[in-house]
């Protein structure tokens, strides 16, 4: 069952052309991985996939419905999650409020403003839950700048979680990470549940090809090629143009 | 540390209830501070706990005196329902503001907001045979309590100083609340807040329009206190004054604005009595707070009692 | 007729004033990203000089050539001692410390000067009026309108054609990028906020003579330089300048036919544009 799906995704600023004419589609519990080099557009897609960016035509529909100019709360509330390139945590926080409200934000009741305690422990529940899931266990009440880098990308990922969502979009997860951490992060997305789907940028060639189910290359704005993994390494023209000696 | 909040909520109550002792005269600076500690507590909402700078602020204090004055000295409404009408003043004008002021950030933000507050002034300076204009409106009769009137300075530091106690206690359960750990959430990083799924310009607004209801009601409590308006209130150089009280007794805690109220005023109060130069200790005080004790009095101490507290573990 | 030539060189009086103050402001944040709310203070301190030298001299020429050093001095030091140690905690620290600087100079100003306001004459050279179609206008007026478009067109000249000019716009555009190329940021920094103030001190020059000497004129001279600044877009010279125009067109018509309303005109003015273009007519939309 297809839960994303981008028809003729364009995006221009001006002369500049990002986004041509890109489709692209995620099915149900799909590992999605779209690599290519510096500039070809990965980023720019997935903030119109996630409501940050307004393309210029074309469409991109979830789960049937048309989202394309849905802004990113909705997108959030409708079942897609992500993560930043760089890490975007709320830094005043500890490490569980940093969950908690991304936890609270899903259940609303927002406005029972003057109460609450009690939803407050469920909250808090769920947060150590997913936290445990992401395996960031240690003193939950650190606050978030004692983290190690690594830590934080973990807790990157733990707030996108904390929505249920059905589709997880991960801008560079391993980014700016060591061997060991990598290691550990690549345990951490195969040990995610097998219903949630995927849809990962990534550099890192080692990632790409543990997880992906699917790869699609990106080059100049446009889709060079989508496939599985044997398609994408035995293609030509990526290899010419990407794969070449990075492996 | 859990003890220590408490402690001094108790040893606020025990204060506030000791100052009619110390006389008329000194019942009121108390009763003034308390005032603008409700003002500036309600600013800091804005700036200390969902992160906007507003710079209008006034508006939403004045527009409620003037909600008293005028409804008493024009139409002889009592006291107690002009200060419900210039409560609910208050909050209209801040959601019709806040609904638009919502819409940008920053410095626009920052602009716009004193833009407002800017053309509530002019008006009021225009409509003089509402405001009184630069004269002001006299003849308002304070109105009565278990039938005593507030013209007694005792009884109407007591209306002022539970309406202080009430507002802080709400500030404080609002901090700690869902809707409060929004407004912070949204003050650290409002565009992480809007990914995982909250609509931020909703709880702006939301804020904005609480921390206006809160000004309009010691906007309300300076009628009483006063019994006189004029144009002044309504003058950006009073949002000014209300940034200085916030800075200054630190916009992280709901309490701290309140210490910078009084700072402020006891300052103003003991440098006016020697020569006219307040605004430049103010001024002083203010930069040297920004520079060296970014936190503010009162968060100074109060991280400062968390270390000490946390050592002793 | 005359009457409408009367209100334009009025607006064109009012227009050259508010430029000066909002060229230093529109740079000054372009460059630092530091809104400076004390830029009024500058203003005053300049009108309070040049009215000291007046006394003292009685040469308006005089006072027109040094009347702004005072203003310079006092934000070289500014600038030096509290804005620079504060780069590293933002924009709104910074802000917050301009505001302070308010407070401050104007009990200086207070100080130095006294209470009272102060009144100038114009020098005999540009004293008495000139006829236009009808219409007698000041010859100080017109000498003041001339003043400030010769000081638009040398800030022009310096941004677009000189070397510091070239700096200043690389900074503007991307300070990290421009450090990156070895110019000296901090320094250049130093020397913005220094023409800035002076900017501002050379309108309150020119202004004494028109608007007189008191204080207040801090307050009153900042408001609409920030509407300026706003309508025109932060950063941008050629924003000042038209909204300059604009907003003195708008405020001087506003308050000659619809004398109700005339102090709702320009903050109307600068809500409709804050809400339809915030980053201004020619401003850049920064993230």
């Amino acid at each position: 069952m297809t839960l994303l799906k981008t028809e003729n995704l364009y995006k221009a600023f001006g002369k500049l052309e990002v986004t041509r004419d890109v489709n692209i589609s995620v099915a149900k519990g799909e590992r999605h991985v779209i690599i290519g080099p510096n500039g070809a557009g990965k980023t720019s897609l997935v903030h119109q996939l996630t409501g940050q960016l307004q393309p210029t035509s074309g469409r991109v529909l979830f789960k049937n419905l048309d989202i394309t100019n849905a802004t990113p709360d909705q997108i959030c509330q409708m079942g897609i999650g992500r993560t930043f390139q760089k890490n975007n945590l709320f830094r005043s926080l500890t490490v569980q409020e940093n969950v908690r409200l991304a936890v609270q934000a899903k259940q609303g009741g927002w406005y029972e403003c003057l109460r609450g305690v009690g939803i407050r422990t469920a909250q808090l529940e769920r947060a150590n839950h997913i936290l445990e899931q992401i395996q960031l266990t240690h003193d939950l009440h650190r606050p978030v700048s004692s983290l190690s880098y690594g830590e934080q990308r973990q807790l990157e990922i733990a707030i996108a979680m904390a929505a249920e969502p059905q589709l997880l979009l991960l801008d560079e997860p391993t980014s700016g990470m060591s061997l060991a951490e990598t290691d550990r992060m690549i345990e951490l997305l195969r040990s995610l549940p097998s219903s949630l789907a995927l849809l990962m940028i990534e550099h890192d060639m080692k990632v790409v090809f543990s997880l992906a189910d699917t790869i699609t290359v990106m080059y100049y704005g446009e889709v060079l090629a989508s496939g599985t993994p044997q398609d994408i390494q035995s293609n030509s023209r990526v290899r010419e143009v990407y794969l070449g000696g990075k492996h | 540390m859990k003890f220590l909040r408490p402690a001094v909520f108790v040893a606020l109550i025990a204060l506030l209830g000791l100052a009619p002792l110390a006389g008329d005269y000194t019942l009121g600076i108390v009763a003034e501070i308390l005032i603008y500690g409700i003002f500036a507590m309600s600013l800091g909402l804005l700036i200390g706990f969902t992160g906007l700078m507003s710079f209008g602020h006034a508006a939403f204090f004045g527009i409620s005196t003037y909600t008293v004055i005028a409804l008493g000295v024009h139409l002889g409404i009592s006291g107690w329902w002009g200060m419900a009408a210039g409560i609910c003043v208050s909050a209209l004008a801040a959601a019709f503001v806040g609904l638009f002021c919502i819409r940008v950030s920053g410095i626009p933000f920052l602009m716009l907001t004193m833009a407002f507050s800017q053309l509530l002034f002019s008006v009021a300076l225009k409509w003089r045979n509402v405001t009184g204009g630069t004269d002001g409106l006299t003849g308002f009769v304070r109105p009565t309590l278990f039938g005593m009137s507030l013209d007694d300075a005792v009884m109407r530091y007591a209306v002022v100083a539970v309406g202080f106690v009430l507002v802080l206690s709400f500030l404080w359960l609002l901090v700690r609340s869902p809707l409060g750990s929004i407004f912070i959430g949204i003050r650290d990083n409002e565009q992480r807040m809007r990914a995982i799924g909250y609509p931020v310009q909703r709880f702006k607004f939301l804020a904005f329009t609480i921390a206006g209801t809160l000004a309009g009601v010691g906007g309300a409590l300076y009628a009483f206190f006063n019994a006189f308006v004029s144009t002044d209130i309504l003058h950006w150089a009073l949002s000014g004054d209300a940034i200085i009280m916030v800075v200054l007794g630190g916009s992280a805690t709901v309490f701290g604005p309140a210490v910078g109220a009084a700072i402020f005023l006891l300052l103003k109060n003991i440098v006016s009595s020697h020569n006219e130069y307040w605004m430049l200790w103010i001024g002083a005080t203010f930069i040297l707070s920004v520079m060296f004790l970014r936190q503010g009095v009162w968060g100074f101490l109060v991280s400062f009692a968390q270390s000490a507290v946390g050592k002793r573990k | 007729m005359d009457f409408i030539i009367t209100q334009l060189i009025n607006s064109l009086v009012f227009g050259s004033l508010l430029f000066m103050m909002a060229a230093g402001l529109s740079l000054i944040f372009g460059l630092m990203n530091v809104v400076n709310i004390a830029h009024g203070s500058f203003f005053m301190l300049g009108a309070f000089t040049a009215y000291s030298i007046m006394q003292w001299s009685g040469n308006f020429w005089l006072a027109l050539g040094v009347g702004w050093v005072p203003s310079v001095i006092a934000a070289i030091l500014i600038e030096r001692f509290f804005i620079k140690p504060l780069y590293n905690r933002g924009h709104l620290d910074q802000v917050l410390l301009t505001f302070g600087f308010i407070y401050v100079l104007a009990d200086v100003t207070h100080y130095l000067w006294g209470p009272d306001i102060r009144n100038l004459s114009p020098p005999e050279s540009l004293s008495g009026v000139i006829e236009i179609a009808g219409a007698y206008i000041p010859r100080y007026r017109l000498f003041l309108v001339a003043f400030g478009g010769v000081v638009a067109a040398l800030l022009w000249w310096f941004l677009e054609r000189s070397r510091i000019g070239a700096m200043v716009r690389a900074g503007v555009d991307d300070a990290a990028t421009a450090a990156g190329i070895g110019i000296n940021v901090p320094l250049l920094f130093g020397c913005i906020f220094a023409l800035g103030a002076g900017l501002a001190g050379l309108g309150g020059v020119v202004a004494s003579p028109i608007l007189g000497v008191y204080l207040g004129m801090d307050i009153e001279i900042l408001i609409p330089a920030f509407i300026v600044v706003v309508v025109g877009g932060m950063g941008s010279l050629r924003g000042a300048l038209v909204a300059s125009v604009l907003v003195a067109v708008v405020d001087t018509f506003g308050k000659a036919y619809f004398p109700d309303y005339a102090l709702f005109m320009i903050y109307l003015l600068m809500v409709v544009v804050l809400l339809t273009r915030p980053q201004g007519l020619f401003g850049i939309a920064r993230g």
